[in-house]
């Protein structure tokens, strides 16, 4: 049988010992620094010049005086000397001074408490059976350990909710997730028991539906998202102008040419055709419009002769597909010259 | 037969034309047109219908015919070639 014992190595007292209170007393002596381990401090290089019995510190690499060549050890002024006991691996000492805990690995003191696992943990706080882990503070922080940092929301299925959820007094305001389905939603209360979907993302297409968005082409509700399909930018604002019962349903401006000349057509039903033919000195002259105005409409006709010469041009009654136009010399004859035509009127 | 000349009218209007010589008839979406009695007549406004305007030539007749397209259609609808008929039955349209 050895003479101390196997972990704290405290000395066994032999048969028939003489002194028996001095390998006693070594054995309190060293249980006296190993229950309930408590260090003033672990940066202290130099031993203190006056230190109270029982005081006891950490003492760290490269220390000086007495406590050279002890570092890692735990260092106890007793009996107006120092003594030194080497702490064991798993030792959990509490650090006064900085009100925290180490631990020694068995080559080390390191901090806290290591490798965790707790039933729930509260931080100044009470956590419970469905809030597990609980943070009663101003702020949680969730930082880097070098790169980025993610904060999973795992669920078991689809039909499961991952979410967070942001409430007021205990009342539910706002949540964002995936809300029994796997596609992600935004959803707003006022209440708390009455939920809106205001922004909701298609989990296969990424296509965004909910209140927040425009739910029709006419919806121009205020504070409301534009659909790519229902507002006008570069993309569609020039094309085909159609129209139902007054609405657009298609293009704001539609232009082109054809033999007849040039036209714009806009959104609100107005059309304007305009070209440069030349007149007849025969007979009046046909010009078929290029784009037609509505039937049983007609529009406003202006023929001007492009020449300085004096001359009056003059235009017949327009139908919805052509007029008939004339320039005249001050002779009273017709006379062919290069003729400006414009007409104004509603294609729809 | 007289000679006749389409003179082809381009406008942008939704439909489509479907042209045919009967005699000195043209027949456009199936409304008949008398030529000579279009070229006949003296008025300030052009026809509001399929055929615009009918004119005797040293050749013949030349009608003025509307030829609708849409917005996106080829260079050959828009600027079209007009077309001599001299037989009667379907006249071909560009496009």
């Amino acid at each position: 049988m050895s003479d101390v014992s196997a972990v704290l190595t405290l000395p066994y007292l032999l048969p028939s010992q003489a002194q028996k209170h001095v390998t006693h007393n070594e054995a309190l002596r060293r249980l006296d620094v190993a229950v309930q381990l408590a260090v003033i401090a672990r940066d202290v290089t130099a031993p203190p010049a006056s230190p109270a019995q029982g005081d006891r510190y950490l003492v760290p690499a490269g220390a000086s005086g007495d406590w050279a060549g002890h570092a890692d050890e735990v260092a106890v002024y007793d009996l107006n000397t120092w003594i030194f006991q080497a702490p064991v691996a798993g030792w959990v000492a509490r650090v006064l001074g900085e009100d925290a805990q180490v631990r020694f690995d068995g080559t080390a003191w390191r901090d806290g408490a290591g490798a965790l696992q707790v039933e729930t943990l509260g931080v100044n706080g009470a956590a419970d059976v469905t809030n597990r882990l609980c943070s009663v503070a101003p702020a949680t922080l969730l930082t880097h350990d070098g790169a980025g940092h993610q904060l999973k929301v795992n669920k078991a299925a689809a039909g499961d909710t991952a979410s967070l959820l942001f409430q007021t007094g205990w009342s539910g305001r706002a949540e964002m997730g995936t809300t029994g389905t796997d596609d992600f939603a935004i959803k707003v209360s006022a209440d708390g028991a009455a939920w809106i979907t205001a922004l909701g993302f298609d989990g296969a297409s990424g296509t965004v539906s909910g209140a927040a968005l425009q739910d029709s082409p006419t919806d121009t509700g205020a504070g409301k998202l534009a659909r790519a399909e229902y507002a006008y930018g570069p993309g569609n604002l020039l094309g085909t102008v159609s129209e139902t019962g007054g609405t657009p349903t298609g293009a704001v401006l539609e232009s082109g040419s054809n033999a007849n000349g040039h036209y714009l057509r806009l959104a609100d039903g107005t059309q304007i055709c305009w070209q440069q033919m030349t007149s007849s000195a025969a007979g009046q002259t046909l010009w078929s419009f290029p784009a037609g105005f509505l039937g049983g409409t007609v529009p406003v006709v202006q023929a001007t002769g492009q020449v300085q010469t004096a001359h009056f041009a003059s235009v017949g009654a327009p139908v919805a597909t052509g007029v008939n136009f004339s320039v005249w010399g001050l002779s009273g004859a017709r006379v062919a010259y290069a003729t400006g035509l414009v007409a104004f009127g509603r294609w729809a | 037969m007289t000679k006749l000349t389409i003179v082809f009218a381009p406008v942008r209007r939704e439909g489509e034309l479907v042209l045919e010589r009967q005699g000195n008839s043209l027949i456009a979406n199936g409304t008949a047109y008398d030529l000579a009695v279009l070229a006949a007549e003296e008025s300030d406004s052009p026809g509001a219908g399929w055929v615009q305007s009918v004119r005797l030539t040293e050749e013949g007749l030349e009608a003025t015919v509307l030829l609708p397209h849409g917005a996106d259609a080829p260079e050959a609808v828009r600027f079209p070639q007009p077309v001599v008929v001299e037989v009667d039955g379907p006249v071909p349209v560009p496009g």
